[in-house]
């Protein structure tokens, strides 16, 4: 799928903007602070109904507007989409596709396949599971819309049940403590097999994206690791429970549940070792690349090509995997890349498209 | 008044604001009749002592009228559901009005709804299924687990509504949960 009109309107720094772009490359060159960043974060807005970066939606509307639009036309090899998402103080946010508006904001993920790969992912490898398992639920809502439902549904009884432990001094009466507990592993169960499955699936293609950006020098493997202890053999419903009587006097000092899938970690070893604890900067950099292109992988396995978001990515790579990286996007699929300057970004070719940005507009350069 | 509307569900400053104005601009004696249904309505109404439904009489007609079959008792969150489930024609047992589900969020437990009415009515033996008809939430679900929990031990039977896709409706239509639940509830043919 490519992308091709983006229509923002009160969105950061672009009060209006309407951009056609190219369904290959496109480059988006301009200095600091031009707006570069904030039109890849409008199309993961108009794609995935949030911000990568985090931002609150009062964040996103240009200072001073209380309202923004996001409008985005895309072309698929089966049909095309019109998305658009749109926000105003007080009534939130609400999405519409073609024109007609969408029961939930979340109903948008699967719609338009984005990946954007921003300096921030190397929080991915750097910082705490919690990025990683959202790195695992944001690919799993697109490849399976109902894992969303599931996800939500986890989260209430967790909630439930965390507020039960804290209400009740750790110690919930049996019978409310077993209903919680079976709702727990019912709800969370079917999100380790979905993970599970999901990490499985990345194992096929992450060792050879880590080949191909690091000059095939490094082996990088993906190792899923639940917050349930499941044994190898049995029923996996059942060793939930157990876990779950056994975190007993721990869940009563600490007040909060201690055995689920908001537990899971996913350590990424590269050549066997947590590439967390012991991978140089540049060496993580590239792992959190690999991860995001699996993601594209994996989204084109579902039938539709992916629109890949690259955020000032070359300016952190040394020249060797700078190159890697400009091989891999030999690619059918469009992506958006964005620099300061086109030094060490290579020069366009035949159906690239550069663009220059800068005072909230975006022109295309000419030659 | 505004202030007092906006206290009903469903009803934002706007609309409150719209029916304020509204009735201000009525004839006092329409008001009048209105302000006393709402008054009448609520001095009269209170719960069955058996069923804990909203009523007139205690016990509620549903509760005294002697064709209803005595060995189904279907359970409800809200007196709305009761409604719901009268107008399918389908059910002859009795009802058991919850006026909630557990939710330790909100801070109410198994004490806080009417369960010890629910099992003081089943001690009485004539009983021999429960259907609970709680909603298919997070908080339904686990409310009616926690009624199989204490019936089974009884030795009644403890049912749960199927959920599915919606009669007559368009497959295409469907929304993803219903839709996986469906697939997920699949039966042989």
């Amino acid at each position: 799928m490519w992308i091709q009109q983006v229509h923002l309107t009160n969105f950061r720094n672009y009060p209006r903007l309407g951009l056609e772009l190219a369904p290959g490359r496109n480059y988006l060159f301009g200095p600091n602070g031009a707006g570069k960043t904030n039109l890849l974060e409008a199309i993961r807005v108009g794609a995935h109904g949030r911000s990568h970066r985090g931002a609150q939606d009062a964040e996103l509307a240009r200072w001073g507007t209380a309202a923004f639009r996001v409008r985005l036309k895309a072309a698929g090899s089966r049909r095309s989409v019109e998305l658009e998402v749109t926000w105003e103080q007080g009534t939130g946010k609400r999405a519409t596709l073609d024109r007609a508006p969408l029961p939930r904001l979340a109903d948008v993920l699967g719609q338009v396949p984005v990946v954007i790969f921003s300096p921030q992912d190397l929080d991915l490898v750097q910082s705490g599971p919690v990025f990683r398992r959202r790195y695992l639920d944001l690919l799993l809502c697109q490849v399976r819309p109902a894992y969303y439902d599931q996800w939500l549904e986890y989260q209430r009884v967790l909630a439930q049940r965390n507020k039960l432990l804290r209400a009740t001094g750790g110690t919930p009466p049996p019978k409310e403590q077993e209903v919680w507990d079976s709702q727990l592993v019912a709800t969370g169960g079917p999100l380790i097999e979905d993970r599970r499955r999901l990490v499985a699936s990345l194992n096929e293609v992450v060792p050879g994206l880590q080949a191909a950006v690091a000059g095939g020098r490094e082996d990088l493997q993906v190792e899923y690791r639940p917050g349930v202890l499941l044994p190898p053999a049995g029923d996996p419903a059942e060793a939930f429970h157990r876990h779950l009587v056994r975190a007993r006097p721990l869940e009563r000092r600490r007040g909060t549940t201690m055995a689920g899938p908001h537990r899971d970690e996913l350590v990424l070893r590269l050549d066997g070792r947590d590439a967390r604890a012991t991978a140089s900067q540049g060496q993580q950099r590239t792992v959190a690349l690999a991860l995001k292109l699996a993601e594209v992988e994996l989204l084109r396995r579902q039938g539709e090509e992916p629109v890949l978001l690259l955020d000032d990515v070359f300016s952190e790579l040394d020249p060797g995997r700078r190159g890697a990286l400009l091989r891999l996007l030999e690619r059918p699929g469009q992506t958006l890349v964005t620099a300061a300057a086109p030094d060490g970004v290579p020069p366009a070719r035949g159906d690239d498209r550069a663009y220059q940005v800068g005072g909230g507009h975006i022109n295309r350069c000419q030659g | 008044m505004i202030q007092e509307l906006t206290r009903l569900p469903g009803v934002g400053p706007k609309t409150a604001q719209r029916l304020a104005f509204f009735l201000l601009a009525q004839p006092i004696a329409d008001v009048q009749s209105l302000a006393e249904a709402l008054l009448r309505a609520r001095q009269n109404t209170r719960q069955c002592g058996v069923c804990c439904n909203l009523t007139e009489e205690d016990p509620c007609p549903l509760c005294s009228d002697s064709r209803r079959d005595r060995d189904a008792i279907c359970v409800v969150e809200r007196p709305a559901d009761v409604q719901a489930v009268e107008r399918t024609r389908d059910f002859h047992g009795r009802y058991h009005v919850l006026h909630g589900v557990i939710s330790p969020l909100e801070g109410v437990g198994p004490e806080d709804i009417r369960l010890a009415e629910l099992l003081r009515r089943l001690g009485e033996g004539t009983c021999r299924e429960v259907i609970v008809a709680t909603n298919p939430s997070v908080e339904g679900e686990a409310t009616a687990m926690y009624i199989a929990r204490l019936v089974k031990p009884l030795g009644i039977r403890v049912t749960r509504l199927a959920s599915g896709l919606p009669a007559g409706g368009d497959l295409e239509y469907a929304d993803q949960v219903t839709l996986s639940r469906a697939l997920q509830g699949r039966r042989e043919l």
